[in-house]
């Protein structure tokens, strides 16, 4: 029974108000909510309480950008049990905007915004810091504008080529969210990307190869 | 600059991971790391997408309703 079906079936039992309420109670008993949303055609999840969630993989995910619809998630995901959230929003080729998740306790975070192609805003910052797994994060994410990381939370190789909207306040909270590292991790921007020699010169220090990105000048880069 | 490496025309640079034309080296990296491959080449590994497929599991939110007393007919 796909979840459309299910809301259906719920709808038919009680008015529209209830079912929200029921379904918020009753999500705070998932665990692994893979493919919940896959299929979902409204502009926004519902509410959803992702309090005992351990993964989130394909949450809204599908590989064919078929399925889900949403165009915006007004509300910050409680997911702070999360470990997997691979391809939790894969193709979700309507989605622009949203407030964000807890990633606290991440380890996987592979493919999480695959093709998300006209995502342009991501409000809250993500902690990385338990992240191990970053392969298509944010691959064919070429709106992408807004993003922040908390500082010094990102230890593994991570990629940003595709996203070629970035502001500067985005790129520089990447720079900033980049921890010192022991093993050579690489930082990839997309080549137009402006950066600042004082940007490159901190994160090699701290271990960061910087793959892309155009040096500037600060008149330049401040415009 | 020795920690800068930058492409000729028509390659990037990889380690395997990662394509670009010019790679600016972190104190634990090295240009051993990396070699130069026709931009045809890296387009080409660049496509290999892989993506995980899961199955849906609609057991845990279906239990979930009836635990709440919601119940359905098959």
């Amino acid at each position: 029974m796909s979840l459309v079906t299910l809301k259906t079936k719920v709808e038919q039992l009680i008015d529209l108000a209830e079912w929200e309420k029921v379904w918020y109670e009753a999500s705070a008993n998932l665990k692994n909510v893979e493919g919940l949303f896959r299929a979902y055609k409204g502009v926004t999840i519902p509410r959803t309480n992702f309090i005992n969630t351990t993964t989130i993989n394909n949450l809204c995910g599908d590989n064919n950008g078929d399925g889900c619809t949403i165009e915006y998630i007004d509300y910050y995901l409680n997911t702070s049990k999360a470990s997997q959230a691979g391809y939790v929003f894969r193709m979700c080729r309507n989605l622009k905007w949203m407030v964000g998740f807890n990633t606290a306790n991440l380890v996987n975070a592979m493919g999480m915004f695959f093709s998300c192609s006209r995502l342009e805003t991501i409000q809250e910052p993500f902690d990385f810091s338990k992240v191990t797994n970053t392969n298509n994060t944010f691959s064919n994410c070429t709106a992408l504008k807004d993003i922040k990381f908390v500082s010094e939370t990102i230890k593994v190789s991570i990629n940003f080529s595709y996203c070629k909207m970035l502001t500067l306040e985005s790129v520089q909270s990447i720079f900033d969210g980049l921890a010192t590292v022991t093993t050579a991790q690489t930082l990839t921007l997309n080549a137009n990307t402006k950066i600042l020699q004082s940007q490159v010169d901190v994160a090699n220090a701290k271990g960061w190869t910087i793959a892309g990105g155009t040096i500037v000048s600060e008149e330049e880069y401040y415009g | 600059m020795a920690n800068v490496l930058t492409a000729k025309e028509g390659y990037v640079y990889t380690n395997g991971e990662t394509f670009s034309t010019v790679i600016r080296l972190g104190i634990n990296d090295s240009a051993d790391n990396w070699h130069e491959i026709t931009e045809a080449e890296a387009e080409r590994l660049q496509s290999e997408e892989t993506p995980t497929e899961s199955e849906a599991t609609e057991a845990d939110y279906i239990n979930a309703l009836e635990e709440l007393g919601v119940s359905f007919d098959e």
